[in-house]
């Protein structure tokens, strides 16, 4: 599988007053072509900068970046022709309108007004597309920076924060639409904070605290590196009974409150109940034990916090 | 070239130029309206011998044997709006944070650059030139009603153009100096302050306290430019063309260094 984007070592550090902030420190990073790859971390964790370093807003302090197999910052020119992005805060002209947006900056590839209406259309503003930017709520400013982002039908898409300020139906859409272009073959690079939407979103994940990438991987193998086995909560009457039972079935099964914690996966909940069955033990209750991505995003990164504010990441000048 | 049209759309699409666009055509509008109304009643005669010259004798919106005419009161209106126009294009774009959206666009800086300093001096220079059409022809009415059009010949029109143009590459040169300082600084208010205060304070200290290097203040040299003549300073002995090198090597540097930082600097959000 060719990686679309390879980051190795990237350092980027600034210059402060009194030292020298790290904002990523030694990252690296490969994200495979295809699918939506989930870049997750706590603020200040250098998500953002690794981002800007990737399409040359910023500067690498060292290391080396390569988007779409060409080097960042001496190929930029031919990777971003088949690169949309958004970083942050969408930013587009306030007094023109978002056709008039998305024409210009269209015109910079050459790209025809009627794809800029099928790409209004796409991100649901093509009833407002000739209201002028500065009148749009910061969602439609979300939907418009998308619609900027997929104009040229990118090959990968960079999105930092993609789903801000966008509501419960709004998130839902762009989760639909990131998925839609993941099935086309495109590769979507999203940043966030919502983990949830991550969860349900990305097929591949990466979590940075501290300028460092800790874990990364598919979603279930990050899991599962946490430390988290699939397991399932079963109730029986006798808790004390139906854990007997399945021990001596030599299955993993644990007291956890109310419930038997048993360590194997849902999909083989029909086994376990027919070992309590014949035991003569009625399942009254089965359901997967499912942590979440955010359990242990929140875990692992909590791990890390200590490091993060270890002295050494503030050198001093 | 596409580059360079997409950016000369968004400058004119910034509210600032064409609030400044819209302040030229009231000027050109008062200064017609000044001009027929204080022209009214008086006879040719009276018209071509006023200490001050009128506007209705169009031979005096520019001599040029004496280099001077209705034509410079513009001059310096526009080199500010030139300024301050270029500076809210460059400005204007750090402010809002559409500067990281373009560069996803078009990542290699200098050729963004280039055509966002090439945008702002061409729509100045075209700008320039078509405001001081106007403000010359809002004149007509009061020279057709009141003044004359005699003396008005081949060598006028090409006397007068060429102030207009050299007027217009001014007001350019102003833009492109104005969109280098707002770059550095990633501001418009740095750029348009900035120019102010050296010319109004430091020059003016420079011109009191050490007269003999008034040849390197950029006041003397514009006027120079602008009028294509020795200016009659005893301080000041360069030629039109020495003025121009130097001011052509004063806005080199600024722009060079403006370039530099640009292709250099990481792009931060809206600040």
């Amino acid at each position: 599988m060719t990686n679309v984007i390879e980051i190795e070592g990237l350092r980027k550090t600034y210059r402060r007053r009194r030292g020298t902030t790290v904002a990523v420190d030694g990252l690296d990073l490969e994200v495979p072509a295809g699918g939506v790859f989930g870049f997750l971390g706590p603020n200040g964790s250098g998500k953002t900068t690794t981002i800007r370093c990737l399409l040359g807003l910023a500067r690498p302090t060292d290391g080396s970046l390569r988007l779409l197999g060409q080097s960042v910052p001496a190929g930029l020119g031919d990777a971003m022709r088949r690169t949309g992005a958004i970083v942050e805060t969408p930013a587009l002209f306030p007094t023109m309108t978002a056709r008039e947006n998305l024409r210009l900056l269209g015109s910079v590839d050459g790209i025809g007004m009627r794809r800029v209406d099928e790409t209004l259309e796409l991100v649901g503003l093509a009833e407002r597309s000739d209201d002028l930017v500065k009148k749009y709520s910061l969602g439609m400013r979300q939907r418009l920076a998308l619609a900027a982002a997929v104009l040229k039908e990118p090959d990968i898409l960079v999105l930092d924060e993609p789903a801000n300020g966008l509501d419960p139906v709004g998130m839902r859409e762009v989760r639909d639409l990131l998925r839609g272009l993941a099935a086309e073959g495109r590769t979507v690079f999203v940043s966030s904070h919502i983990l949830a939407e991550v969860e349900q979103t990305c097929d591949r994940v990466a979590i940075l605290t501290g300028g460092r990438c800790i874990t990364h991987g598919t979603v279930d193998e990050v899991m599962a590196a946490a430390g988290h086995q699939a397991s399932m909560l079963v109730k029986v009457d006798d808790l004390a009974e139906g854990q007997r039972v399945l021990r001596e079935a030599g299955l993993q099964a644990e007291r956890a409150e109310d419930a038997l914690r048993v360590a194997l996966d849902p999909t083989a909940a029909g086994d376990v109940t027919r070992l309590l069955a014949a035991a003569g033990h009625w399942v009254t209750e089965l359901r997967p034990d499912r942590i979440s991505l955010e359990d242990v995003f929140l875990e692992l990164t909590s791990e890390h916090q200590e490091e993060a504010h270890q002295p050494e990441k503030e050198v001093a000048a | 070239m596409r580059l360079l049209r997409i950016e000369m759309r968004r400058a004119l699409h910034r509210r600032a130029v064409r609030v400044l666009i819209a302040i030229a055509l009231f000027g050109c509008a008062i200064a017609g309206v000044v001009s027929f109304v204080g022209s009214s009643g008086k006879s040719v005669a009276e018209l071509r011998f006023d200490d001050e010259g009128h506007p209705a004798i169009m031979t005096e919106w520019w001599i040029a044997e004496a280099n001077e005419g209705f034509l410079i009161i513009a001059v310096f209106f526009l080199l500010m709006g030139g300024l301050i126009g270029g500076a809210t294009v460059a400005g204007g774009e750090w402010r809002h944070g559409t500067v990281t959206t373009l560069l996803t666009w078009e990542p290699r800086r200098l050729r963004l650059h280039g055509a966002r300093s090439a945008s702002a001096a061409i729509l100045a220079f075209v700008i320039s030139f078509g405001l001081q059409i106007l403000f010359l022809a809002s004149f007509l009415p009061a020279v057709f009603a009141h003044g004359t059009t005699e003396g008005v010949d081949g060598s006028f029109w090409a006397g007068l153009v060429v102030a207009m143009t050299r007027s217009s590459a001014l007001t350019a040169g102003a833009a492109l100096l104005a969109v280098a300082l707002a770059t550095l600084a990633r501001n418009t208010a740095f750029a348009v302050i900035t120019v102010f205060a050296w010319m109004v304070v430091v020059e003016n200290l420079v011109r009191g306290l050490r007269p003999s290097l008034s040849r390197w203040l950029w006041g003397e040299n514009l006027g120079t430019v602008m009028t294509w003549g020795q200016l009659p300073d005893e301080d000041f002995t360069r030629g039109p063309m020495v003025a121009l090198l130097t001011l052509l090597a004063y806005g080199g540097a600024v722009v060079a260094v403006a370039t530099v930082s640009f292709q250099r600097r990481d792009i931060a959000a809206a600040s």
